[in-house]
């Protein structure tokens, strides 16, 4: 029967809705959506074409279905994952400590983050002291000095 | 004993129990790694890629929320994203020249080769485009409902559907083209 043979006869179904549903479903007819199945089934009884459809979409499901199986997982790729796992003593840093290891790999990142610290500290002193060479005529490097390693005593004044 | 929900295990994750990571591991690496497999079709890149996801379940464990992704859904969806970065960073190449696809279940080589429709079928899946692959991976082999396959494609229930369609579609037409004698003993 030719497909347009087929959809004068039955209304809707024609072997193209078979093949769309088979593909979609499987052969299986209790794996199909109950309202379709009466129709499907009428149209593989009566047609070769159709019933060669659900023959050749029965052994394609043979064929999946004797493809599944358990993986093998690699030893080593088990182990490596789990020596990565979170563990109460190994807790991963929290966003900024990663950044600062991440920028600074060499050593403790509470070194560099604290000598970041300081020379901020000096810079906003500097700048809230209105120091300035030329209104004291003292440089910016002994103004500096004098903030690291205290007053410069010369007779009885300070700079 | 009855076996704990991925949820129980990912709240003991997240409070650093290696016990839990070691369930969830036995329980999820090797449906990943089989899709990852699949998808990739290169052994040593598959397990780079599952390793990689379940770094990034690590990562997230403390911050795991309960009810916001079902976890297998979630291993999945990251497997996915990684496998397909990793499918458009790759030069194009003819079919011929891309060799046999890995063996998806056996460690074992000449596993592969033990039955003629598996390694007829392995080639088929391996050639189909990534997408049909991918949906075909999930919900045949890894057994996701087709909304969970969505989930993890990101995609519409109706666009697996169509996917998974034409992947059998087309499956079935190599069948019957390339290796009609299987399709009689079947």
């Amino acid at each position: 029967m030719t497909k347009d043979a087929n959809a004068a006869q039955g209304g809707a179904w024609t072997l193209d809705r078979l093949e769309r549903l088979l593909d979609r479903y499987g052969a299986d007819p209790a794996a199909w959506p109950a309202s379709e199945r009466p129709g499907a089934l009428r149209l593989a009884e009566a047609d070769p074409v159709a019933r060669g459809l659900m023959e050749e979409t029965a052994r394609l499901d043979v064929v999946l279905a004797a493809d599944i199986e358990p993986v093998a997982v690699p030893d080593g790729l088990r182990s490596r994952i789990l020596a990565a796992a979170p563990a109460p003593g190994r807790q991963r840093p929290g966003r900024w400590f990663g950044l600062i290891a991440a920028l600074w790999p060499f050593e403790a990142g509470w070194q560099p983050a604290m000598a970041l610290a300081a020379s901020g500290a000096i810079g906003f002193v500097l700048g809230l002291s209105g120091i300035s060479a030329e209104s004291t005529g003292v440089s910016f490097d002994s103004a500096v000095d004098s903030l690291v390693l205290g007053p410069v005593v010369i007779g009885e004044s300070l700079l | 004993m009855r076996e704990q929900s991925d949820e129980a295990l990912m709240a003991r994750v997240g409070r650093g129990d290696q016990a839990a990571c070691a369930l969830l591991v036995d329980r999820h690496l090797g449906p990943v790694l089989g899709f990852c497999r699949r998808l990739l079709g290169d052994p040593a890149e598959a397990e780079d890629t599952a390793q990689e996801v379940f770094l990034r379940l690590w990562a997230q464990a403390a911050r795991w929320r309960s009810g916001e992704a079902k976890l297998r859904t979630w291993l999945f969806r990251v497997g996915h994203n990684l496998c397909i970065d990793k499918l458009r960073r790759r030069p194009t190449m003819p079919l011929e020249a891309a060799g046999d696809p890995a063996d998806p279940g056996l460690a074992a080589p000449d596993a592969m080769i033990r039955d003629e429709s598996r390694a007829w079928l392995r080639r088929a899946v391996a050639a189909l485009p990534d997408r049909q692959r991918a949906a075909l991976e999930l919900c045949h082999y890894r057994g996701l409902s087709n909304a969970e396959a969505a989930a993890a494609m990101e995609i519409g229930v109706e666009a697996v559907e169509s996917l998974l369609a034409r992947a059998r579609r087309t499956l079935r037409q190599r069948l019957r083209a390339e290796v009609p004698e299987l399709m009689a003993d079947a």
